[in-house]
């Protein structure tokens, strides 16, 4: 047969063959397909991991062969993704394999970057930290493992008295995190992706999971295609992919959700279609009257109905753009109780001003409804980051927090974690440390102007790029001669090349790891290949500094017995020197610090299973309780049948009320407008945001080449109406400027995403197209997590100066 | 001369037949062939001898009114040689 005819032949096949199959694997499958098994060979050894993008934790198979991974599978066991991935799930082995990865040490000096030894390298990062333990900061990752955020954790708060660790989880979850809290008492969705096989409608509150959780998104529209009837209602300030898939689209001003969710609760009151019974049993209602608070104050139904007064749909029309009928229409789908509503957000709530207040206010729609607490029914959070849940907010890496949803400013959390940690009382710092954009402020200003960090250790993030009005928080820090800036990191990104100190890292599968998902659901992996040259484990790069602080002298690396911080023992009782590389891998330290680090998920019922259980499994979503000689996960929280701690007979039990009574609290949060809107100066809105093919910063993704090939450079979405009247064409270069810089980027028009007249969108994968020197660095005042979703910016064409 | 499998989900309420019937009277689809139907999709082929008429077809499905989603699952470039330019990679500098 001709080759043309071969391939067209075979492209038609696997269309027809597709046609057939259904797109999610059934339980009992196994894990990898069997013809994949069959045709990759028996030469190729398949080991389990999670995936290592983005919050949905898909499962994929590993395909490893002479030291390299050569291909990927969807996992069919994983109950997450059933064999399913997206376009970078099936490329991330790729990611391990860029051409330039980091392979040595290497300092800068005069100007350049040498390669030195891992000692050297370890030697100068421990001395600056003797220097001024104060004058430190640690900054990580919503994609640290949790053995790694653990470690991190424990050398600053536990060791070095030092709260200044704050993860890049503060620009993407802070806010859900603060919304959960002050709603129920304790953080973290209390259901989980299950709800999208039950929902009869799932509403989309600013997010885009056509491009952001691919396989989340298959999961529900899987059901459509099988003639399910599954309405999706998108509501967001630009049309999507998603948008393309919904039943109803709603578009409102930027900020002005929170004036929505209010008219949506405004009119269940209006027409007595709330959850009289729900509400009276199993909600408190609280308000702020100084101003932003997470404790805020008791009220009552009385104030809360009189506080919605002002928000009918007329107003609500009037201050968001959505016209009246469409909000009737969704406050008539909340009051019906015999649908079950799912509600999905992101980013759109939480990089947003008032992010704890839209995260209340959709917990507060959802109860006073009754939309909450049975599969498919419930609000959730998705998250953006493989562990942002895992680490960053059950790890607690965050300037303020403890293991195990503890903080540093309750004596009883510290004497708990000294506990644990064996060390002396009033070892842990009771003040909160520097939140991520305090924390880069103080270290891009000079010391004789308050800048009290001097040494910044960065790991697994890329803040050159994704931190906001780069111009304030990043550059100058470059220029300040007593500033020393240390990264972890695999590829040369636009943070690295910055840096004085250079640590090459291992990633993925060159590792052991563990990480937690968007549902809770904790993953394990073990290490399948070695990483590249000199790459090294994060890990083993935070005990290694830890030692060498031991020897220095530092007494904080000891406990009270005198013990090493991290002393490690084999099955025999023998000490292991894990801070050595060579002996780093003579036990499993992920386990060690595993098991510690277990201890503290029981205060807060969020009870983690033994490691080995999760060496088996395709995660467990915590807590997980021993029940009959076996691990059993829980679906849904505070749900009687559900919850393992909820007392029988009580129904819904939020057991960390903060009013001390069982209740969750509905918050009064009104509108209020951004703090940067359009002017006449800076006409547009710029909302920035992510592709389906970039991973976050691109440092992975834009290496990958069948995904660079997709989106190769950033670009601007404009309006066609917009562009007309500026004169612009599509494709053609203009010229982006806020009042904290400028940049030049190709507009597309009637592009994947379309944004109203006056919106502009970029995303910010492109290292050579920062969009965050333009973003605006004002945060919400509870979760101090920054707004990268609107400010106000000019467009014109290069040339104009008009 | 790039060739994608194609998957075309049809928007309910429109039918195949229909759809058949409207794309042999598009001349801008050159190079797509449409196979079987079932449950609401068509299986098809897009054979083109350039990735701009290759992206072009896929374009033109997606715009169209009965279509709600066209998947790629098969593709093949191995007799390939042309590929649109990408933008060099020069770091940014501060």
């Amino acid at each position: 047969m001709e080759r043309r005819n071969f391939l067209k032949l075979s492209a038609l096949t696997a269309a027809t063959s597709a046609l057939s199959q259904d797109a999610l694997a059934k339980p009992g499958d196994d894990a990898l397909d069997p013809a994949i098994r069959e045709r990759a060979g028996a030469k190729v050894v398949w080991g389990k991991a999670p995936c290592r993008f983005c919050g949905t934790g898909c499962h994929v198979q590993v395909g490893v062969t002479g030291g390299r991974v050569v291909a990927i599978a969807g996992d069919r066991q994983a109950a997450v993704n059933r064999g399913l991935l997206c376009v970078k799930g099936y490329h991330v082995g790729l990611a391990l394999y860029g051409g330039d990865r980091l392979t040595t040490p290497m300092l800068k000096r005069d100007g350049k970057h040498v390669p030195i030894s891992w000692d050297e390298a370890i030697d100068i990062v421990a001395k600056r930290i003797m220097k001024n333990p104060a004058g430190f900061a640690l900054y990580g990752s919503g994609q640290w493992t949790i053995p790694e955020g653990y470690a991190a954790q424990k050398l600053m708060k536990g060791g070095l008295s030092n709260n200044h660790i704050d993860p890049n989880a503060r620009l993407c979850m802070a806010s859900a995190v603060t919304g959960y809290v002050s709603t129920y008492g304790v953080d973290e969705p209390a259901s989980c992706f299950d709800d999208l096989d039950h929902a009869d409608v799932i509403v989309l509150w600013g997010n885009n999971p056509a491009e952001m959780h691919p396989v989340l998104f298959s999961r529900f529209m899987d059901r459509r295609s099988r003639g399910e009837q599954v309405k999706l209602i998108d509501i967001g300030t630009r049309r999507t992919r998603t948008t393309a898939f919904a039943d109803a689209y709603l578009e409102f001003k930027p900020q002005s959700d929170l004036a929505l969710m209010n008219g949506l609760m405004h009119c269940l009151l209006r027409d007595e279609t709330y959850d009289k019974e729900f509400v009276e049993k199993f909600c408190a209602f609280r308000y702020e009257p100084n101003g932003p608070d997470m404790v805020g104050a008791a009220t009552d139904f009385k104030a809360f109905r009189a506080h919605l007064g002002k928000y009918t749909p007329e107003r609500v029309e009037e201050i968001s753009g959505v016209p009246k009928a469409q909000l009737e229409q969704l406050a008539k789908m909340f009051g019906d109780r015999k649908l079950r509503i799912t509600s999905l957000w992101c980013m759109g709530f939480n990089q947003h001003t008032r992010g704890t207040a839209a995260n209340r206010l959709v917990h507060g729609l959802h109860m006073l409804s009754g939309h909450w607490g049975k599969p498919g029914d419930g609000p959730q959070s998705l998250t953006g980051q493989p562990s942002a849940c895992g680490t960053a907010r059950e790890v607690g890496t965050l300037s303020h927090a403890l293991p195990g949803g503890l903080v540093v400013t309750n004596e009883k959390h510290r004497h708990q974690a000294e506990g644990i940690w064996n060390l002396p009382e009033g070892r842990i710092n009771p003040k909160p440390g520097y939140h991520t954009v305090e924390m880069w402020k103080r270290f891009s200003t000079p010391k004789e102007s308050g800048g009290d960090i001097d040494t910044l250790w960065v790991q697994v993030t890329n803040p050159a790029q994704s931190l906001p009005n780069t111009h304030l928080l990043f550059d100058p820090s470059r220029k300040l001669p007593d500033k020393f800036l240390v990264v972890s990191d695999v590829y040369p990104t636009a943070t690295v090349r910055s840096a004085d100190l250079i640590l090459p890292s291992a990633m993925w599968v060159e590792k052991n790891g563990v990480v937690g998902n968007s549902e809770r659901r904790t993953q394990q992996w073990f290490k399948m290949v070695n990483p590249p040259g000199q790459a090294r484990d994060d890990c083993w790069q935070t005990l290694a500094v830890a030692h060498r602080l031991m020897e220095l002298g530092h007494e904080g690396m000891r406990d009270k017995e005198g013990k090493f911080l991290f002393h490690v023992e084999d099955a025999k009782g023998k000490a292991v020197p894990v801070w050595d590389f060579a002996h780093y891998y003579d036990v499993n330290v992920d386990e060690h610090l595993f098991e510690e680090y277990r201890r503290f998920s029981r205060f807060k019922h969020k009870d983690l299973a033994p490691y080995r259980e999760y060496t088996t499994a395709r995660g467990l979503r915590w807590p997980v309780v021993e029940q009959g000689g076996s691990w059993k996960e829980t679906r849904y929280r505070f749900v009687e049948g559900e919850d393992p701690y909820v007392q029988k007979g009580k129904g819904v039990q939020f057991y960390h009320s903060t009013s001390d009574n069982d209740r969750a609290q509905i918050w009064l949060q009104d509108y209020v407008p951004p703090p940067e809107s359009p002017d006449a100066e800076f006409p547009f809105w710029l909302c920035t945001g992510r592709v389906l093919e970039h991973w976050h910063t691109g440092s992975m993704t834009m290496r990958i080449a069948p995904l660079r090939r997709a989106v190769p450079q950033a670009y601007v979405e404009m309006n066609r109406d917009d562009a007309r009247a500026l004169g612009i064409a599509d494709g053609e270069v203009v010229i982006l400027e806020t009042r904290r810089g400028s940049i030049e980027l190709p507009a597309w028009l009637d592009g994947r995403g379309r944004p109203p007249k006056g919106s502009l969108f970029v995303p910010f994968f492109d290292e050579r197209l920062l969009i965050n020197e333009l973003t605006l660095e004002s945060y919400d005042p509870l979760s101090k997590q920054p707004d990268y979703k609107k400010c106000a910016v000019r467009v014109r064409r290069r040339g104009d100066h008009s | 001369m790039p060739t994608s499998g194609i998957v075309i989900r049809l928007r309910s309420g429109h039918g195949a037949a229909a759809l058949r019937a409207r794309l042999s009277e598009h001349s801008g689809l050159a190079g797509l062939e449409l196979g079987e139907y079932r449950s609401g999709a068509i299986a098809g082929v897009i054979d083109a001898e350039d990735y701009p008429s290759h992206d072009a077809v896929l374009s033109a499905l997606r715009d169209r009114a009965d279509v709600c989603a066209v998947d790629i699952v098969f593709h093949d470039f191995s007799d390939t040689s042309e590929f649109p330019k990408l933008p060099a990679r020069r770091p940014h500098t501060r």
